[in-house]
């Protein structure tokens, strides 16, 4: 079987590297790219489609949020998983409706 | 109104410590806890040993950092650390060392008086300002000389931090993300931050009023 194609969006360089690690150190996972800014991320990845994005919320620039609202718009395939230590309904809905793709 | 205020003043400190707990303590321990997992995994597939080493190095730093970011915010909010002359000694034992370190020779000029109180918000912000100019003289400029000024004059505090390096380039992406973060403290602080940059060196200016 393939491995399933991982991409990650995360600021901390740190904690990016560390879960890039992770996930490239886990069976049937590869990581294709790893992004520091949600901004980066929009035209980089059309030569190379992740199957899923792991995408942070808090970041300077763009937030996860919105850029993940954009993935969806232009490749509706990708699946995102938001990576959040908030609690925040908000911030949760926010990410919720960003992930649905436009015409339900 | 006054009680009013008083109340807008604690929040906006709640909610700055909550960001810094949440940015540096957060991602820091989001990453020991991920090494730690994959330094399990590898153990137990008997992976190389140099690989297993440099999880635990990461591991170590992670954990540095957040006692180094705990550090910062308990001190940021200690009642007996307000004055402008304990911020002067938080910055010559952080600079210091890693001057030193690097045979960087540094030079500390201190103008005005050092006894007045600064509210925390400022101190905290003014502190990892200061950080992230010497961060950058460490990383980028190749200095022989730093001239570190704090200047109190006015109602108005002034930090300049200035080097006899190769001067840097505000574009390339680690040096980006200092500037933004610096760029936002210095919005926090309703103060101006001058930067100058040319092959001579650099000059990092910020300056608040005093609160």
């Amino acid at each position: 079987m393939k491995p399933i194609k991982a991409a990650l969006c995360e600021d901390n360089t740190t904690f990016r590297e560390s879960l890039a690690g992770f996930i490239e150190d886990t069976p049937g996972f590869e990581v294709i790219a790893t992004f520091s800014s949600a901004e980066s991320i929009l035209g980089k990845i059309v030569a190379d489609l992740p199957d899923i994005i792991l995408m942070d919320i808090d970041m300077p620039v763009m937030n996860g949020i919105a850029a993940t609202a954009l993935i969806k718009e232009q490749f509706p395939q990708v699946n995102i998983l938001i990576l959040t230590v908030y609690e925040d309904d908000q911030k949760i809905f926010d990410a919720i409706l960003a992930t649905l793709p436009a015409t339900c | 109104m006054q009680r009013l205020k008083q109340r807008y003043k604690i929040e906006m400190l709640r909610l700055a410590i909550a960001r810094d707990l949440h940015d540096d303590v957060g991602a820091a321990l989001g990453s020991i806890n991920i090494l730690s997992k994959t330094a399990t995994r590898k153990l137990k597939k008997n992976a190389a040993q140099q690989d297993i080493n440099t999880i635990f190095q990461k591991n170590g730093q992670s954990a540095e950092n957040t006692l180094e970011a705990i550090d910062d915010i308990v001190w940021s909010i200690n009642p007996n650390k307000d004055k402008l002359e304990d911020l002067i000694i938080l910055m010559r034992e952080y600079a210091i060392p890693l001057l030193e370190a690097r045979n960087i020779k540094f030079y500390f000029d201190i103008q005005g008086t050092t006894e007045q109180q600064i509210a925390m918000d400022l101190r905290c912000n003014l502190f990892l300002i200061f950080k992230e100019a010497v961060h950058n003289v460490l990383k980028h400029a190749q200095a022989k000389n730093v001239f570190i000024e704090l200047l109190t004059q006015h109602h108005q505090i002034i930090l300049s931090v200035k080097d006899d390096g190769v001067g840097f380039d505000s574009t390339i992406a680690t040096n980006r993300n200092g500037l933004k973060n610096m760029h936002q403290r210095v919005a926090l602080s309703k103060g101006a931050l001058t930067i100058e940059s040319s092959k001579d060196g650099s000059n990092i200016i910020f300056a608040a009023p005093i609160r």
